[in-house]
C-alpha cells in the first residue's frame, strides 16, 4: 500500500477516534441544563447561587450564601433563631436558663440520628462546640469551655462566661459534627463521601467546582415535614453567567442583584417572577477614631457627614432596590429612628471652619478603604467627588480586594470606609457587633467607652423590657449618628427571581441559610420551648 | 537524538526551580498573611499567631522555602490550600484533565482552521481570499476573550438552546470553551502561515520544483508547506503549553472547574499557596511545550535532526589541515 494512502486511511482514523472519544464525554441523553429525571413523586429544586464553600466543615465553611444554605441543611441546630427573634426547635427539645450560674441546660430529643444511623447524642454536642471555638472562635466566646459538658446521654451543660441578648442566637449557630467522624483518623481529609449530616439533607459526593446536589436525610428527626426531596445548588460567581443560565431554563430560583436583570424579569422579557426581601442590613460610613487622630475631632466628622447628599448617592449610584437609611437600623426595624445628619452644605463648611480654628491646619486630606465589587468602591469615589465640591476635602480612594480589605482593618488602616452594620439578623445587638468587642471591622471598636458601655448595658440586661431597650438603642443610635461617627448610608435588599416552580419565598428576612431554610420545611417552625 | 532529548529534560529543572523560588519569594513578602485568611476578620490576633505556628509561617525563609521543596520533590506535596483546606495537588489533579481536553482540543481547532485559513490568503494572495483571511485574523485577535464567552454564552446557550450555559457535564459543554480558546490562536496561525509561506513560495528551490514540471499541488505540499511549518511550529508548540493558561477567563465565565478558574479564584482570595502550585504545573507545562517544539523541529528539518544524529554530532573545531607539497589534500 502507497505511503501516502496510509498516511490518509491513519488520519481518517485519528479522526473517527477523536469523535467518538468526544462522544464517550459525559451523558449524551442529558439535555444542556436538565437535571436528572428524578424518580416519580420526587420534589426538585435547581437553585443558583454565587460563590460555594471553602469546605463541607461548618467551622471551615466561610460566609456566602452557598455556605450558608450547605450549614442550614447539612447540619442540625440545637435551635435555630428566626427573623423575629424567637427561637425554633431543632435537634434540642427544650433549654433551661440559669442566670445565677451562668449555665444553659440543653435537653435532646430522645432518638436522635445522623445521617448513617448512628446516634446523635450530647457528646456529639459538646464536640461540636470545643470544635467550634478550636476552629473559629467567633461564636463562642460568650461560652465557658471548661463548664460545657455532656451530663448524659440527652442532656448538655454549657456553661457562661458572658449572658448577652446574642447568647442564645451564638449558641444555635454552631452546627452539629458527630464525635466519632471527628475524630476519625481516616476521614481527615473531610471528604464530601464522609460528611456525616446531621440536619435534613445529606450530600452527594461533592469536589469543589461542581454542582452541590442535597438529597433528603431519612434520619433528620423532622424528616417528614421535609418538602424537596433533592436540591441542586449551582454556584456560579459571576451574576451574568447565573442570569443566562436562568434564562436558559433548568433554574427555579436565583438571587439576584443587578438591577438591569431583575427588571428584565419585572418588565416580563425574562419569563418569571421577582420577590423582594429587605435584608435587614445597613451600610454606612464609620470613621476609625481609634487609629486616624485625624477622624478624632468630631467638627471634621459632622461636616463631612453633613457635606453628603446621602438621598442623591443613594439614588444616582445604588439604583432603586437600594433605600437610603435614615437610621444605624433598617427602616423595617422597630428600633429605626430618623436620626440621620441632614445634608446642610453651610452648615458643613461651619463645622469645618471649627476644625480647622481648633487644629490650626488649612487643608484636610482622607483616605476611604473600599472594597472592589459591590457598591463600596463606586461610592468611595461618588464621595469624593461630594467633598471635594462641598469641602474642598482632598479624598483618596482605596480600593482593594476582600483580603487586603480584612487586612488592613487589623493593621488599623482602615481610615474611613463603608461598612456593613447588620449582620443579617434582627437582633439590635448584632447592628452594633457587641459580641464581637475584638473586631477592628466593628463598630464599636469606633466607639467611645461612654457609648460602648450603654450598648453593653442594654444588650447584656436581660430584664428590660422591650420598650426600654428600644427607648436605650435610640438613645444610643442619637449619640452615634449625632457625632458623625457613622453616617447611615443606604439600606439593601434581596431579590429572587422565581420562574414559577415556587410560588413565593415568605418569612425569613435576614440570613440566607434560614431563608433558603422556608424553602424546605412545609410548616413554620416550632416555638422552643423553655427559659 | 536520545541525548539531546535527556539534555532538554535536564534544562526544564532549573526553570521549574527558578519559578518556584520566584513565586514563593513573592509570596513571602507580601502584606497579607496567610493566618488571616484563614482565620477570618474576627480572630484574635493569638489565634492568628497560634495559626502562623501550626502552618511554619513563623520560620525563616530558608526553612519554608527548604520544607516546600522537600515535600514538593519527595512528596509529591505542594502544600494545603488556605482557603480550602485541601491538598493543593489534589485541587489541581482534579480540574488537570478538563483544562488540558479544552486547552488541547483548541489547539486543534485552531491548527484545523488557521493553517488553511492561512495557506489559503498565501496561495491566493491579494485577492479575496486573502482578504477574508485577513479579515478573520483581525477580528479572532481583536475579540477579547471575556466578551467571545459572553457571546458565545447569548447565542449558542441562550438563544439556540444548542449548549449548556455553565459546565462541561455533557460534550455539548465543551463546545463554547474550546471555541473561546480557539479564536487567539485561529488568528495567529493563520498570519503566521500566510506569512512563512510568502517567504517560501518564490524561492529558488520552489522555482527549481516546477521547472522541474511538478504539479502546484505537489510543490505547495511538499516544497512550500513543509518548509515553512519551522515557525509555524513553534506558535503551535507555544499554544500547546499555554494550552492550561489559556482557561483563566473562559473557565470562570462558563463556570467551569479547571485549573484557569482554580488559579482565578486563589489568586483574588488570597490562597497563595495554591496560586503558587497552578504556577508551578502552567510553568511545566510551558517549558514542556517548549521541549516538544524543538524535539519536533529534529523531525520535520532533516538539517537540524542532522546535527544531532549518533556519528555525526556537531561540526567539532578541527585545525585546518596543513599540506605539504606534493601531498593530497
Amino acid at each position: 500500500m502507497k505511503k501516502k494512502t496510509l498516511t490518509r486511511l491513519l488520519a481518517a482514523a485519528l479522526s473517527l477516534s477523536l469523535i467518538f472519544a468526544l462522544s464517550a464525554c459525559g451523558n449524551n441523553d442529558a439535555q444542556p441544563n436538565q437535571p436528572d429525571s428524578p424518580p416519580a413523586g420526587a420534589r426538585e429544586i435547581v437553585l443558583n447561587l454565587d460563590g460555594e464553600p471553602s469546605s463541607l466543615n461548618p467551622m471551615l465553611m466561610g460566609g456566602g450564601k452557598c455556605a450558608n444554605l450547605m450549614a442550614n441543611t447539612l447540619y442540625g441546630f440545637l435551635w435555630r433563631v428566626e427573623y423575629d427573634d424567637t427561637l425554633s426547635c431543632d435537634l434540642a427539645g427544650s433549654y433551661q436558663l440559669d442566670r445565677e450560674n451562668m449555665v444553659i441546660i440543653a435537653k435532646l430529643r430522645s432518638g436522635l440520628k445522623f445521617a448513617d444511623g448512628s446516634p446523635l447524642t450530647a457528646e456529639d454536642v459538646v464536640c461540636s462546640i470545643l470544635t467550634s471555638a478550636a476552629d473559629s472562635g467567633s461564636n463562642t466566646s460568650s461560652i465557658d469551655l471548661e463548664r460545657t459538658q455532656a451530663i448524659d446521654e440527652t442532656t448538655v451543660q454549657i456553661g457562661l462566661r458572658t449572658l448577652s441578648y446574642a447568647t442564645m442566637g451564638d449558641i444555635g449557630s454552631i452546627g452539629i459534627i458527630s464525635k466519632a467522624w471527628t475524630e476519625d483518623g481516616s476521614n481527615a481529609e473531610k471528604k464530601s463521601a464522609d460528611i456525616l449530616a446531621s440536619g435534613a439533607y445529606t450530600i452527594e459526593p461533592w469536589s469543589t467546582g461542581n454542582d452541590m446536589v442535597y438529597v433528603k436525610n431519612p434520619n433528620y428527626w423532622n424528616a417528614d415535614k421535609v418538602i424537596y426531596d433533592k436540591i441542586t445548588v449551582k454556584c456560579i460567581a459571576d451574576e451574568t453567567t447565573r442570569f443566562l443560565d436562568y434564562q436558559n431554563g433548568g433554574v427555579d430560583l436565583i438571587i439576584l442583584a443587578k438591577g438591569e436583570n431583575i427588571d428584565s424579569v419585572e418588565n416580563g422579557l425574562v419569563p418569571g417572577t421577582v420577590q423582594i426581601l429587605p435584608m435587614q442590613s445597613v451600610q454606612g460610613l464609620a470613621f476609625d477614631t481609634e487609629n486616624i487622630d485625624t477622624f478624632k475631632n468630631e467638627n471634621l466628622r459632622l461636616a463631612i457627614a453633613h457635606a453628603l447628599d446621602v438621598e442623591a448617592l443613594v439614588t444616582a449610584y445604588c439604583g432603586p432596590r437600594y433605600g437610603v437609611a435614615q437610621s444605624v437600623y433598617p427602616t423595617s426595624s422597630p428600633y429605626c429612628a430618623n436620626t440621620a445628619l441632614k445634608y446642610d452644605p453651610e452648615l458643613a463648611k461651619d463645622y469645618l471652619q471649627k476644625y480647622y480654628d481648633e487644629t490650626g491646619a488649612s487643608s484636610v486630606e482622607i483616605t476611604l478603604t473600599a472594597k472592589t465589587g459591590g457598591l463600596d468602591a463606586t461610592l468611595s469615589e461618588a464621595i469624593q467627588y461630594q467633598l471635594d465640591q462641598v469641602l474642598g476635602i482632598k479624598v483618596n480612594v482605596s480600593v482593594m480586594d476582600n483580603a487586603s480589605y480584612f487586612d488592613a482593618q487589623a493593621k488599623g488602616e482602615q481610615y474611613a470606609s463603608i461598612v456593613p452594620l447588620a449582620r443579617g439578623h434582627y437582633d439590635p445587638s448584632k447592628y452594633m457587633n457587641a459580641w464581637m468587642p475584638q473586631s477592628s471591622n466593628s463598630i464599636m471598636h469606633m466607639c467611645s467607652d461612654e457609648l460602648n458601655g450603654l450598648l453593653l448595658e442594654t444588650v447584656n440586661n436581660m430584664d428590660l423590657t422591650g420598650e426600654e431597650r428600644t427607648a436605650k438603642l435610640a438613645e444610643l443610635q442619637k449619640k452615634l449618628t449625632g457625632t458623625g461617627k457613622f453616617v447611615p448610608m443606604f439600606e439593601d435588599f434581596i431579590c429572587f427571581a422565581l420562574n414559577g416552580a415556587i410560588a413565593s419565598v415568605d418569612g425569613c428576612v435576614s440570613g440566607d441559610g434560614r431563608l433558603l431554610q422556608t424553602l424546605w420545611l412545609s410548616e413554620a417552625p416550632t416555638p422552643l420551648p423553655g427559659g | 537524538m536520545l541525548r539531546y532529548t535527556f539534555h532538554r529534560t535536564l534544562q526544564l529543572i532549573p526553570v521549574l526551580i527558578g519559578v518556584v523560588v520566584i513565586v514563593f519569594t513573592i509570596n513571602y513578602f507580601s502584606d497579607v498573611s496567610p493566618a488571616n485568611v484563614i482565620c477570618g476578620e474576627f480572630a484574635t490576633p493569638e489565634v492568628l499567631a497560634a495559626k502562623e505556628a501550626e502552618l511554619g509561617l513563623d520560620q525563616p525563609y530558608l526553612v519554608q522555602i527548604g520544607r516546600y521543596f522537600y515535600n514538593l520533590i519527595f512528596h509529591g506535596d505542594m502544600g494545603r490550600s488556605y482557603t480550602k483546606s485541601v491538598p493543593v495537588s489534589q485541587l489541581i489533579g482534579e480540574r488537570i484533565a478538563t483544562s488540558a481536553i479544552i486547552g488541547l482540543l483548541g489547539a486543534v481547532v485552531s491548527i484545523l482552521i488557521g493553517i488553511p485559513l492561512g495557506l489559503l490568503g498565501a496561495l491566493k494572495q491579494n485577492s479575496a481570499w486573502d482578504y477574508l483571511s485577513t479579515t478573520v485574523s483581525i477580528i479572532c485577535t481583536a475579540i477579547p476573550g471575556f466578551w467571545l464567552a459572553l457571546l458565545l454564552m447569548l447565542v449558542f446557550s441562550v438563544q439556540l438552546k444548542i449548549t449548556p450555559v455553565t459546565g462541561v457535564a455533557t460534550w455539548r459543554g465543551y463546545i463554547n470553551p474550546i471555541l473561546c480558546s480557539a479564536f487567539p490562536g485561529i488568528a495567529l496561525l493563520a498570519r503566521m502561515t500566510r506569512s512563512s509561506i510568502l517567504e517560501n513560495i518564490n524561492a529558488d528551490f520552489v522555482k527549481t520544483a516546477r521547472a522541474k514540471g511538478l504539479p502546484e499541488r505537489k510543490v505547495v505540499v511538499r516544497h512550500v508547506v513543509r518548509n515553512s511549518l519551522i515557525p509555524v511550529v513553534t506558535v503551535i508548540g507555544s499554544m500547546l503549553g499555554h494550552c492550561i493558561t489559556n482557561g483563566v477567563v473562559s473557565e470562570s465565565i462558563f463556570n467551569i472547574s479547571g485549573v484557569g478558574s482554580l488559579m482565578n479564584t486563589s489568586i483574588t482570595g488570597k490562597d497563595y499557596i495554591t496560586t503558587q502550585g497552578c504556577v508551578l504545573v502552567c510553568a511545566f507545562m510551558i517549558a514542556l511545550g517548549n521541549m516538544l517544539t524543538d524535539l519536533f523541529y529534529a523531525v520535520i528539518d532533516p538539517r537540524i535532526k542532522a546535527q544531532y544524529t549518533r556519528g555525526a554530532g556537531r561540526p567539532k573545531n578541527r585545525k585546518p589541515s596543513v599540506h605539504r607539497k606534493g601531498e593530497a589534500a
